[in-house]
């Protein structure tokens, strides 16, 4: 079973000195990544899943950021990695495609040129094949005019064509991981549906694993087979999407779907979490969501759940879930 | 783009007049005759009158600069009342020397301010980028003449290695008249070019397509070097055409205190002489280079940034 999972995050937490205070990020998680499963991450803003989620490439490192725990790619912890080594798994065996696709692209370089730099990065091939697979990768990610497109600036190409570009370079080395940042958060709601047509597709096609952050619980249903809610930087559920949706445990979980609108019921007022998320710089005593919870009692005031499986497969870090 | 340099090319014409005339009117303004000033203190009242008629001076200003306009326009810059000779041919034969000093200069002061303003950047808050920048305020500071004379009491009168006078001759190499008047150009025009690329760098290195870069597998140096320079280019890019194109006002101090016969000491030496029709050219000659710079700077720029290449086409 072991050998099973290709990524596995022990205990990781992530903390930004700033201005003399700790920003807490992410706070002890603790999660894994079977081979050629997608996961998705969901979470409010500032939950940590991003953080995260940058993590894994050590992309967060920063002369003011801590990071503790182990980040285990084929049993391999990435940060005991030289940066020599490091540097040949960013990019070939594990991608990353981010939020913004209008600025995650050099203005000033052509596409083609840019997706062609990371082949050249990690293989050794001639011009003519580089160019050669930069077409083939821009066709299979259906970007109209490949051909012509290739010579073109990211100015001249529209939000999704830009995803789509980003998405080609994550391909281009045929990586074991590839890492999506909402990456149809900033798209058109029917561009955003076809990006995430194209990751599901793709994502057969390469045998990939992808992990996807998003706080759309729509992206989540749509495409992962496995869900892990974040809170404050912590997990606070974790779960097969379909179990999840049935059958949330985590009461913070719960008042996330209330939030979501449903065609089939009355269109009363939609529910709203109260309170707001915690101040990663102060975070709450004993558990996390306790100030915002109806369930709350002395317990939860002092002691942090911990993480533990309900029923096979599905964890949540609640005092109560357990009965 | 080729209209687009043509319609900046028309705009030109009326500055250059402008200049002209300016420089006309203000020439004029100086007290002192230059025909008195030619002849010298003995000339006689007939000599002086005799000199002011055959040079033109007696004719009314309106004429005068009636005269001036209609030769500049066609190419003739006049004949130097000092040596006699037509100013074109002046300005060609010192042209060299102030182009010499004007390309190593800026070409070393640009090179020097990249490489220290990106080595700021990478050791930002840390002691280099303390030194760097600390460095650079001094350099920003010190008015370019001072720097100029305490290069010359340094390499000419103290160490000897230079010559007091900046001309070629036995003993004495190109590069020895060309050291320190170059070190200063650098001394003085890095700063502003290095501050630039500090920042610049620093503002580009925050953007998401760093991390993009980052997360191909680039090291911190092909990050630095391939990305984000050239996406920094456009300021620093600014500031070069800004120096070169006041270098040439520079050229003027530099070359006045280290003797050395390019553009600028012919001009000041014409404006002691009160020689009008030298400084009216060169000054031309001079406002003309600073257009052709600034033009030379915008179209740098398209061969940059391709975002800039499209409105200039479409406008």
């Amino acid at each position: 079973m072991e050998n099973n999972k290709i990524l596995e995050i022990n205990n990781l937490s992530v903390e930004f000195l700033s201005d003399g205070s700790v920003v807490r990020a992410v706070n002890g998680v603790s999660f894994s990544l079977k081979k050629g499963e997608t996961l998705g991450i969901v979470g409010e803003s500032g939950s940590g899943k991003s953080v995260t989620l940058n993590t894994i490439l050590r992309l967060t490192e920063s002369p003011s950021a801590v990071m503790r725990g182990e980040i285990l790619y084929n049993g391999r912890d990435i940060f005991r990695m030289r940066k020599s080594e490091l540097f040949k798994i960013r990019g070939k065996e594990i991608t990353m495609i981010f939020q913004e696709p209008m600025t995650s692209l050099n203005p000033v370089l052509k596409i083609g040129g840019q997706i062609a730099e990371t082949i050249y990065l990690h293989e050794h091939v001639g011009k003519e094949e580089a160019n050669n697979r930069v077409l083939e990768l821009l066709k299979q990610v259906e970007l109209p005019n490949a051909g012509k497109r290739m010579d073109d600036y990211p100015h001249q190409l529209s939000g999704g064509m830009r995803q789509r570009v980003m998405i080609a370079m994550a391909l281009a080395c045929k990586p074991q991981i590839l890492l999506a940042d909402e990456p149809t958060t900033a798209l058109d709601v029917t561009i955003q549906a076809q990006i995430l047509a194209l990751l599901r597709k793709l994502k057969r096609e390469y045998d990939m694993s992808m992990i996807l952050v998003t706080h759309d619980m729509g992206v989540i249903a749509e495409i992962a087979e496995r869900v892990i809610v974040f809170y404050g930087g912590c997990v606070a559920e974790d779960a097969p999407t379909l179990e999840l949706f049935n059958n949330p445990l985590h009461p913070y979980t719960r008042k996330l779907f209330g939030c979501i609108p449903r065609i089939d019921t009355q269109p009363n007022r939609l529910s709203v979490i109260e309170g707001n998320v915690p101040d990663p710089a102060r975070l709450p005593e004993g558990c996390l969501f306790h100030p915002r919870c109806d369930r709350a009692a002395g317990r939860c005031r002092k002691e942090v759940p911990p993480l533990s499986e309900i029923s096979p497969g599905h964890f949540a870090a609640c005092h109560f879930s357990v009965h | 783009m080729g209209r687009y340099i043509a319609r900046r090319l028309l705009i030109a014409i009326p500055t250059v007049i402008g200049v002209f005339l300016a420089v006309y009117f203000i020439i004029r303004l100086i007290p002192g005759d230059p025909a008195a000033i030619m002849l010298g203190a003995k000339a006689t009242d007939e000599q002086i009158e005799m000199f002011r008629r055959q040079q033109g001076l007696d004719e009314p200003l309106s004429v005068q600069l009636g005269i001036a306009l209609r030769n500049f326009m066609t190419g003739d810059l006049g004949v130097s009342i000092v040596s006699k000779r037509p100013v074109m041919a002046l300005i060609l034969e010192r042209l060299p020397r102030t182009v010499e000093l004007a390309l190593w200069g800026i070409g070393l002061a640009s090179v020097t301010g990249v490489i220290l303003g990106v080595t700021a950047a990478v050791f930002r808050g840390r002691w280099p980028d303390y030194l760097i920048t600390g460095a650079s305020t001094l350099g920003m500071s010190l008015p370019s003449f001072y720097i100029a004379l305490m290069l010359l009491t340094l390499f000419a009168v103290q160490l000897r290695w230079i010559p007091v006078i900046a001309v070629e001759g036995p003993g004495v190499s190109r590069f020895k008249t060309l050291f320190a008047p170059v070190l200063t150009m650098v001394i003085g025009n890095s700063a502003l070019t290095l501050r630039t690329t500090r920042s610049s760098i620093l503002e580009i290195m925050r953007e998401n397509f760093i991390k993009t870069a980052r997360a191909k597998g680039l090291d911190e140096w092909a990050v630095l070097f391939r990305h984000a320079l050239k996406d920094a280019a456009i300021p620093i890019i600014t500031v070069i055409g800004y120096n070169l194109a006041g270098c040439f006002g520079g050229a003027i101090i530099i070359e006045t205190v280290f003797s050395r016969p390019g553009i600028g000491l012919l001009l000041i030496d014409a404006v002691n002489a009160r020689d009008y029709a030298v400084v009216q050219g060169t000054s031309a000659f001079i406002s003309i280079a600073l257009i052709a710079v600034n033009l030379l700077t915008d179209a740098v720029y398209g061969l940059v940034d391709p975002r800039i290449r499209v409105e200039a086409a479409g406008g």
